[in-house]
């Protein structure tokens, strides 16, 4: 592997799966040799992770980076490049990212089987790759911009996979254009601050912003330096809020659901709605910039706030929307939103503890998701002859047709619901600790904080947000085991559950290859604080200890999900959710997703008739009526002066010979009278300025 | 005694006459010839001030030569024009001449 090493590897890590995407691009546009395609992209994705590994910086040693080739120049020196700054943070992220996509792509290789468009949809997963690798990688915010709106291209290619399909088409821009909401604060962002840096450089873009903070230099020419200090973390969390599926932008994540489930799992569960939490982690420094003790006055956490709050909003509304889901990937997408919301609201703990926590769940998460995700595939699979093979209520019974499926769907589950020893309890475990810490609330043996500097967000918003996980906590488990009943235990509710089989070892070897992790991973880095340690190259705080009230409480609420889930749903489902028993008005706030959807639909609508009228209106009077009236006015023109001509000699010598005596009778009138006047007025007035 | 004045008043003379047939006659040739009345009222002009400003002067003499030239060529060609004129349109009559008409 030594060969791997310095900036050849580093730039192996993005260009591998480029070179994938490529090679399935051609052979798919061939048609020639596509059942190579996945060994192609499987081989880059594999070379891209032997460069990772290659290339690890170590815990001591800052990061490795290569600043690249220059792509633009503009004027004097602004440069535009494309580099790789791979840090302890990125490490992290390139390592879920192979990881999962390689596992994913073979998995692929029997989940696609027979699919028409066989070879692009591997070209598509190793393009997506390559995007996913080069945004994580970016050492500056044009290339992170340029790769996360890549990823987002791939995202839509890979929704509308199945285009003929007039849902997944609908679904495919429904994403595109909702992430589009948050992608204009992002860009708007971004361009303040490379405005106020003079470079994308995120070095430069780094301390340029502080000096603003300080006061040494002025931001932007818009607005005063205490907004542009807040105004533009929010801004770029706006991009984060779109592609990371959170309130009030969650809503083309469950539509995305009509993708290829290989394709939920990887870009729709680990990856690339995690782009958001990565960036806001990557960029935390501007986030803390305006609430740790910058010589601004009075400064507070907005962005952290904001931050915290939107998580704790979307992990809410995504955890109640999942419990009354009957289509199995609908549940698992709701999920993704809630859990990526608890991502979110470790971000507002701020930068060190909070990021390296919220990394940690995207770990976790990523693989727990993945392996969920997948064994939902591998049950559509085993079911694809129903009407609606996706639908929990013809499951049932499944656990004894499909037997590695439902135990490594299992441990998924357990993972998710936060149960111990799996993955998920420590890293939810940890987020709720470090809220309940930062709130400042001494309960359940959570020292009381007394920090010299505020890291992150105001202490009632970590309240509120650790309030909200531990009731999230409940719901969790409660949706987990639910769709794991539902599919699995019981009895078979549907002729195809009936006949259903267990997938093929391509399928079944990366759910156990999942499933591994989804156990161990969560213990692995908790474990002497290894992920924190080699994030911030620091040993853990107070903030980061585990609690055996914490840690007590959120089992014993997971429990109560659990068996409320056993209670209702042991003996399967039948015609009716027994959740419709919930109070009238609760069930149709969630069975109509909080109403988010509406609300964006009438939004939108209105918000574009009325933009409509309005464009219609100028357009009809002002852009028309200015044609109109300037075709009118040379037509009047012409009429007159048309008339003048005769096409009679005499009369154009006539006009000569009048103009001559005119000029004549002026230029005689100008020397006899006007010419003298002014003369004198002249004099008289450089007379008056004499005397002054 | 016979000054400047009284040569000016027939040069004045001389060209209005010219310039209102010029602009009144119907007939292109009777326009033609008040075009040579004009251009003999400034070699009137040109000799007068010569005599009476500057008699050691040789430039009006050319001046004069000039516009015979000038008349000379302008009869030939103006005849010339009309003459294709009254092929293409059976008249001189400069009113019914009026193609170029807006």
């Amino acid at each position: 592997m030594t060969g791997l090493q310095g900036s050849f590897g580093l730039w192996l890590i993005v260009a591998a799966p480029a070179v994938g995407a490529v090679l399935g691009g051609l052979a798919a546009c061939l048609r020639r040799g596509e059942r190579g395609v996945p060994l192609a992209t499987l081989g880059a994705t594999a070379l891209a992770g032997l460069a990772a590994l290659g290339n690890r910086p170590s815990r001591a040693a800052g990061y490795l980076g290569d600043t690249g080739v220059t792509w633009l120049t503009i004027g004097d020196g602004f440069r535009i490049g494309m580099g790789v700054h791979l840090d302890h943070l990125a490490w992290v992220m390139v390592g879920v990212v192979v990881a999962v996509s390689f596992l994913v792509q073979l998995y692929s290789v029997g989940y696609m089987k027979g699919e028409v468009g066989y070879g692009r949809y591997f070209a598509y997963l190793s393009l997506f790759t390559a995007s996913m690798l080069g945004l994580v990688l970016a050492d500056n915010l044009f290339q992170l911009y340029a790769c996360w709106e890549l990823v987002g291209i791939c995202s839509y290619l890979l929704i509308g996979f199945w285009w003929r399909k007039p849902s997944a088409a609908a679904a495919s821009k429904k994403a595109f254009v909702v992430t589009r909401f948050g992608d204009v604060g992002f860009l708007l962002g971004i361009l303040l601050l490379a405005t106020a840096a003079g470079s994308f450089d995120l070095e430069q873009v780094r301390s340029a912003f502080w000096a603003v903070g300080s006061g040494a230099a002025r931001g932007s020419v818009f607005m005063s330096n205490e907004v542009f200090v807040w105004l533009v973390p929010v801004l770029l969390l706006c991009g984060a809020v779109g592609k990371s599926a959170q309130f009030p932008l969650h809503i083309w994540l469950p539509d995305a659901m009509e993708g290829p489930t290989p394709v939920s799992a990887l870009i729709h569960a680990a990856t690339m709605v995690a782009a958001g939490v990565y960036m806001v982690a990557r960029l935390m420094w501007m986030f803390t910039a305006s609430s740790v003790g910058l010589p601004l006055s009075g400064a507070h956490a907005v962005p952290l706030d904001v931050v915290l709050l939107i998580g704790a909003a979307t992990a809410l509304i995504g955890a109640t929307i999942a419990v009354v889901q009957m289509d199995i990937k609908k549940v698992l997408a709701y999920s993704t939103i809630s859990q990526l919301g608890f991502m979110m609201m470790a971000l507002g703990a701020g930068s060190g503890s909070g990021q390296s926590t919220a990394m940690f769940h995207l770990v976790t998460h990523a693989f727990f998701k993945a392996l969920l995700f997948l064994a939902a595939g591998s049950v559509i699979h085993a079911l694809h002859h129903s009407a609606d093979p996706n639908d929990l209520r013809r499951m049932g019974g499944l656990l004894r047709r499909l037997p590695v499926t439902a135990i490594t769907c299992g441990a998924g589950v357990l993972a998710l619901a936060g149960l111990p020893p799996f993955s998920g309890f420590w890293s939810k475990d940890a987020v709720i600790g470090l809220l309940l810490h930062r709130s400042g609330a001494q309960v359940l043996g959570v020292a009381a904080e007394t920090p010299a500097l505020r890291l992150g967000a105001d202490p009632w918003a970590a309240g509120i947000g650790a309030a909200i996980a531990l009731t999230v906590s409940v719901l969790t488990a409660f949706y987990a085991f639910r769709m794991w009943l539902l599919a699995f235990g019981g009895k078979a509710r549907s002729r195809e559950a009936e006949g259903a089989h267990e997938s093929p070892i391509a399928m079944t070897a990366p759910l156990i290859a999942l499933a591994v992790p989804s156990v161990l991973v969560g213990w692995w880095l908790h474990h002497g604080h290894l992920l924190h340690g080699y994030l911030t190259g620091s040993g853990a705080g107070p903030d980061l200890e585990m609690h055996a009230g914490v840690a007590g409480l959120a089992t014993a609420l997971g429990l109560v999900g659990a068996a409320g889930a056993w209670a209702l749903y042991r003996g399967g489902v039948g015609a009716s959710d027994p959740i419709e028993r919930l109070p009238k008005p609760a069930y149709a706030l969630l069975v109509n997703l909080w109403f988010v959807d509406r609300v964006w639909t009438w939004v939108g609508g209105r918000a574009v008739m009325v933009l409509a009228a309005v464009v219609a209106w100028f357009d009809r009077h002002v852009v028309d009526g200015g044609v109109r009236g300037g075709a009118q006015v040379v037509a009047g023109i012409g009429a007159v002066m048309r008339r003048s001509s005769s096409g009679q000699t005499q009369t154009y010598a006539a006009a000569v010979i009048g103009g001559t005596v005119a000029l004549i009778v002026l230029l005689a009138l100008y020397e006899t009278a006007v010419g003298p006047a002014l003369g004198q007025a002249t004099a008289r007035l450089t007379g008056l300025v004499g005397m002054r | 005694m016979i000054g400047l004045p009284h040569y000016l008043l027939v040069g004045s003379a001389l060209f209005g006459i010219g310039a209102f047939g010029a602009l009144t006659r119907r007939n292109a040739i009777a326009v033609l010839l008040s075009v040579e009345l004009m251009l003999n009222a400034a070699n009137l002009n040109f000799l007068a001030f010569w005599r009476f400003l500057t008699p050691t002067a040789m430039e009006p003499h050319v001046g004069v030569l000039v516009g015979l030239a000038v008349a000379a060529a302008e009869a030939a060609i103006g005849l010339a024009i009309v003459l294709s004129i009254y092929r293409e349109f059976g008249t001189v009559n400069l009113d019914k001449i009026a193609e170029l008409k807006g």
